[in-house]
């Protein structure tokens, strides 16, 4: 079943002056349980593809649907519920002179019309962290913790997608495979549908079923994670396969 | 590529932000045209251990051992002479590519201010040394760049650009902080790339910090494993990817993502927020060999052959 679906959707922004077409007619179905990977360089549009769809901008052209329902220019509280976005930098993106608990809380009840309290036990144990954590300010954990409660603080609002934007670039290689190893358990165990934006192709294929390169605004090649890797058919994604750093035993 | 006799020996070093050791019992030797590579994880000390080998860090204390300079013991001189040869012989690349540089004033203002700085400017030779530097690192059209504003530039090309005035200030040792971290991964490779071409067309000796042993195996004559501010690995890059010892590299390296697909271990924990401990392995929490005697375990980096230092090889040897 398809839970989102873009089409022909364009966004364009005016820089002095100048008009830049950030993204220009992409279209994209994402299934429900799959975790689709967009990779491209900056300015490939890969980030305003995910603001379009979590609602943060609206398309200039084109129509977005969440599970056959058109998703207009004003969204309702359960249209935001249902995407959740994650970002590159998890640190910042909880108050920093608030306690995290403190974050996770006014996140869902900005979305929620009761005064509802998130089922710390269940979140805290999702991300895999100790619930004392939660009481700690953002400054007094790492990168790796952050980005698990920011993943929290998503998933306490039930969401049905999971947008994801470079949320492993600024981690190290540990707190990367974690971040991993958590949204993979999260499709496993709960079917999220995930979209995973990186520019690191290795990451992509590690998680995701389907990839989609993104070059200058535009969808290049699109296809199984699998098979882009090994056949790649574009000069794009072939340029991006090979800087791909890998250790050699 | 390297000559036999070390230009930096660092010895026993220990460091930390006031009473808090960060960094404790680091010995290593550094020689011309040799890439260090230092790896570990966010909060292991290896940045610290580049801003004690700077040396010009407030706050940071250095509490006991040895950072020799051509034979020179940089920490009995008087702090304003120690300042002086550390700024004239450290390069300093840093993780931000925003960080090197004035967003708003030329490139060229602020390259002539760096030389006048280090008593290097000439103005008739300027140009000519420029664009020779350029040259020299594969960068095209140097007087438009010059005429250009880091802002107008992308995190790659800064970064880049970066390493071109490094090359010009002809500094003996470039610390590098995590130089690609913040670029995608088709720059990375292209500054990786860079790193190498200056090591090669100057001799320039460097201590790049990294969590990416890919780019460790890449760029590295040398690679130091850190935990908990101690060196727990050291060796050729060969011997430390090749045939990693201790539990905590081989963790590092299951941890990075290939293109073949398989989903990367994650090392479960994180390193300890305080410093190196007096006695015991940091490392027995994380580690899966870990046994009873860990707890006491006095910490010595031990040669296995070859050069190839390890703190712990879990009782293989």
């Amino acid at each position: 079943m398809t839970i989102l679906e873009a089409n022909h959707i364009c966004r364009r922004y005016r820089r002095r002056g100048v008009q830049v077409d950030a993204l220009t007619d992409v279209s994209l179905r994402l299934e429900q349980g799959e975790i689709l990977g967009v990779v491209g360089e900056s300015g490939s549009g890969k980030s305003t593809l995910l603001r379009l769809i979590s609602g943060l901008e609206a398309p200039d052209e084109g129509t977005l649907s969440l599970e056959g329902k058109e998703l207009g220019a004003k969204r309702t509280k359960a249209d935001y519920r249902a995407i959740q976005m994650i970002f590159q930098d998890a640190v910042g993106s909880f108050h920093p002179r608030r306690k995290i608990a403190d974050s996770i809380r006014e996140a869902v009840r900005n979305l929620s019309d009761a005064r509802e309290e998130p089922d710390w036990q269940t979140l805290c144990a999702m991300v895999q962290l100790p619930l004392e954590l939660a009481e700690r300010y953002p400054r007094d954990l790492s990168g790796g913790q952050c980005q698990r409660f920011a993943i929290a603080r998503a998933m306490a609002v039930h969401p049905r997608i999971l947008l994801c934007d470079e949320i492993t670039s600024a981690l190290d290689v540990s707190s990367q495979a974690q971040i991993l190893r958590l949204l993979s358990a999260l499709h496993r165990d709960k079917g999220m549908s995930v979209i995973f934006v990186s520019h690191d192709l290795a990451v992509v294929r590690a998680l995701c079923d389907r990839v989609m390169v993104l070059y200058g605004g535009r969808c290049v090649e699109e296809g199984p994670a699998a098979e882009v890797i090994q056949h790649p058919r574009e000069a794009y994604t072939k340029k991006l396969i090979s800087s791909v750093l890998e250790v050699h035993a | 590529m390297s000559d036999s006799s070390p230009i930096l020996t660092v010895s026993n070093l220990s460091a930390g932000y006031g009473a808090g050791r960060m960094l404790a019992d680091v010995s290593f030797a550094l020689r011309r045209g040799e890439i260090l590579c230092l790896v570990g994880e966010s909060g292991c000390g290896k940045s610290t251990l580049l801003r004690a080998v700077m040396g010009t860090v407030p706050g940071l204390e250095i509490l006991s051992g040895a950072i020799e300079l051509g034979g020179q013991n940089l920490l009995a001189l008087p702090r304003r002479e120690r300042e002086r040869i550390c700024v004239n012989t450290f390069g300093l690349v840093s993780q931000s590519p925003g960080a090197s540089f004035n967003p708003i004033r030329s490139y060229r203002a602020q390259f002539i201010e760096a030389l006048r700085s280090h008593g290097k400017y000439d103005r008739a030779a300027f140009d000519g040394l420029v664009s020779a530097a350029f040259a020299k690192l594969g960068l095209a059209d140097w007087q438009r760049i010059l005429a250009s504003c880091p802002y107008e530039m992308s995190g790659g090309m800064n970064q880049r650009i970066a390493l071109a005035l490094v090359l010009l200030l002809e500094q003996d040792i470039l610390l590098a902080d995590e130089p690609t971290s913040a670029l995608d991964a088709t720059i990375q490779l292209q500054v990786a790339q860079e790193l190498a071409r200056l090591r090669d067309v100057s001799g320039m000796a460097q201590i790049i910090v990294t969590h990416n042993l890919a780019l460790a195996q890449l760029l590295a004559d040398h690679i130091g494993v850190m935990y908990a501010g101690r060196l727990v690995e050291m060796g050729t890059s060969a011997q430390v990817l090749g045939d990693p010892r201790h539990a905590y590299t081989r963790a590092l390296i299951a941890a990075i993502p290939s293109l073949r697909g398989d989903m990367p271990t994650g090392l479960a924990g994180a390193p300890p927020l305080g410093g190196p401990d007096a006695c015991g392995c940091e490392f027995a929490p994380r580690c899966p060999l870990r046994a009873a005697a860990c707890a006491k375990k006095a910490y010595a980096l031990i040669d296995t052959g070859g050069g190839h230092m390890v703190a712990c090889d879990g009782g293989a040897a």
